[in-house]
């Protein structure tokens, strides 16, 4: 029996992140940074990450970290150590700004000389001069119809919420003892060493409840980030996923089937040797884009470009209407109240 | 095991008093890989050695007060840890690093199952010790695989631990009266039951990944 169908899913919560929109901005890490991840033993904690590809990612390698399931069976993972996580250093913002040097002096990290971060490699890429590229990919945890994580805990302190999908820990039946880390494939489960718990994406719960958008997603000034039902067959989601299907998950091949999709990168034209524009080879090798996106990459990229083509020439299309998002609260289905029209309980810091 | 009225530093790993005190070495076996819970674990461990520690020494002493257990095993962790010790690292704060830990359980009601760990009607008392900056110390409560929570408190229970070479030396002491409903009951004349649990952090052991005594072992007090 899947654990879907244990947990007799009502409906299911995705995202579609369009990557032709991002622009490597970090404004979702930082909402999300913000708003979750402040307290002491969270300092590495980055539940929305963006990183450059080609690139070794957060933490470092994950690509080749193991977790997921092979052909129905939980491959072994590798957890990750607090060097390949890197960050959570701290600048020393007072020698900088009292210590009277001026704009001579640059920031440095207060203790040590950091050697990986979240966004270390940001804007390396691959590929040679004039025909470098580079993409950036914002992640979360995929919320995964089959979450490896929630089958991997004995203590059964990790669960599927019945009525939208979302993954979610109780933080009392926890004892950190990081099988769940283990098990995800996509290595967005973090280590809280103060509270000696896991911890990870809670799809801004208390937001959605309240009808509003993950902070990731509502704060993106892109406006690439998609939230909605999968099974609203009304909604920008499912239309994308499904009828389009130009957004695909990440890594499918990791077994987990995940409910975050992306809208793969179109690439810009090679040049010729001569300078001349070549238009025989993506500048993004497909074979790159199938090894993140799986084989149905080349047939969304090709619809796409189609799309695209026929608005060029004058016609019209429901779908890059619907990825331009004229009206931002296209995006968001059901979730688009404003955050700061709720009513709020008394907060305790002086209404601050 | 025979816990003997003696009088002394007893709550110190180190004291010269516990040399008067009987020793028993408990073998210790790695805990079954069908027993593990999950399939994640079951694949992922099914080809890495675990249960790595596979003897504990062990002595147990009351002086009409208290009642102590003192624990004594080689931690393959510290043999490790010795070729590079820094003593200004907290070698089990990071994501990938687990501690050293010893665990004890002990029945609250007579008839307490082992290998299921309690249950319902007849749970067990486990206390735990394990290493760390500021080291963990754990009075818990199981009814059965799966349920371990914190006891209630009032029990009274405290560890102190020390270490020699690459050996750990833990005692766990509890007042012999506890004020705490479920606690395990230990009184000199009588009898009552225990098993040992041990963790190698180096190996990251932890939860059911460990070696168990298999079964439990009769403890007397001394009158």
């Amino acid at each position: 029996m899947s654990i879907q169908e244990k947990a007799k899913l009502e409906h299911q919560l995705a995202m579609v992140f369009d990557l032709n929109k991002c622009i490597g901005c970090q404004t979702c890490s930082v909402a999300c940074k913000v708003l979750w991840t402040r307290e002491e033993g969270m300092e590495h904690q980055w539940w929305a990450t963006v990183n450059t590809q080609p690139g070794r990612g957060t933490p470092k390698n994950w690509e080749e970290m193991g977790g997921g399931e092979r052909g129905g069976v939980p491959v072994p993972g590798h957890l990750p150590s607090r060097e390949e996580f890197g960050g959570g250093w701290e600048y020393d913002f007072d020698r900088l700004f009292y210590g009277g040097k001026g704009s001579a002096e640059a920031l440095r990290p207060t203790k040590g000389s950091p050697e990986w971060g979240p966004n270390w490699d940001e804007d390396q890429g691959a590929g040679e001069y004039p025909n470098a590229y580079y993409f950036y990919l914002p992640r979360i945890c995929n919320h995964c119809t089959n979450p490896v994580c929630v089958e991997a805990c004995p203590r059964a302190a990790m669960y599927k919420r019945p009525e939208d999908g979302i993954v979610l820990r109780d933080e009392d039946r926890c004892r950190g003892y990081r099988f769940c880390m283990e098990a995800c494939p996509y290595k967005k489960i973090y280590y809280n060493h103060v509270r000696k718990i896991g911890q990870q994406c809670i799809f801004c719960l208390p937001r959605i409840e309240q009808g509003v958008a993950p902070a990731c997603a509502r704060q993106c000034p892109s406006r690439l980030v998609f939230v909605g039902f999968l099974d609203d067959e009304s909604g920008p989601i499912h239309r994308l996923v499904n009828e389009w299907k130009v957004a695909l998950p990440l890594h499918p091949e990791y077994g987990t089937s995940p409910n975050v999709f992306y809208v793969p990168p179109l690439s810009p034209y090679r040049l010729a040797p001569d300078g001349s524009i070549d238009t025989s080879a993506p500048r993004i090798p497909i074979e790159y884009l199938e090894k993140l996106f799986g084989s149905r990459v080349g047939a969304a990229l090709d619809k796409l470009k189609a799309e695209v083509d026929g608005v060029r020439g004058g016609g019209s299309s429901e779908m890059l209407d619907t990825l331009i998002a004229y009206q931002w609260h296209s995006l968001f289905g059901p979730f688009t109240t404003d955050p700061a029209e709720l009513a709020r309980a008394e907060s305790t810091n002086g209404g601050k | 095991m025979h816990a003997i009225r003696l009088t002394g530093a007893l709550s110190d790993p180190g004291a010269s008093a516990w040399e008067q005190a009987p020793v028993e070495h408990v073998a210790l076996a790695a805990a079954p890989m069908a027993d593990q819970p999950s399939r994640y674990i079951r694949s992922s461990w099914a080809d890495r050695p675990y249960g790595l520690v596979r003897d504990l020494r062990t002595q147990a002493a009351h002086d009409g007060e208290s009642f102590y257990l003192r624990l004594e095993w080689s931690s393959p962790t510290r043999e490790a840890r010795a070729a590079d010790e820094n003593p200004f690292s907290n070698p089990v704060e990071g994501p990938d690093a687990f501690p050293d830990s010893v665990a004890v359980m002990l029945p609250s009601a007579a008839d307490a199952q082992l290998d299921t760990k309690g249950s319902e009607e007849s749970p067990v008392e486990i206390w735990r010790w394990a290493e760390g900056m500021p080291e963990v110390i754990e009075d818990l409560l199981a009814t059965g695989l799966g349920t371990l929570r914190p006891a209630d408190g009032g029990s009274g229970l405290w560890a102190r631990s020390g270490s020699k070479g690459s050996r750990w030396q833990v005692v766990f002491g509890r007042p012999l009266a506890s004020e705490q409903d479920s606690a395990p009951r230990l009184a000199p004349g009588e009898s009552t039951r225990l098993a040992f649990a041990v963790w190698t952090g180096a190996n990251q052991e932890r939860a059911g990944i460990k070696s168990y005594s298999q079964r439990w072992l009769d403890l007397a007090l001394e009158q």
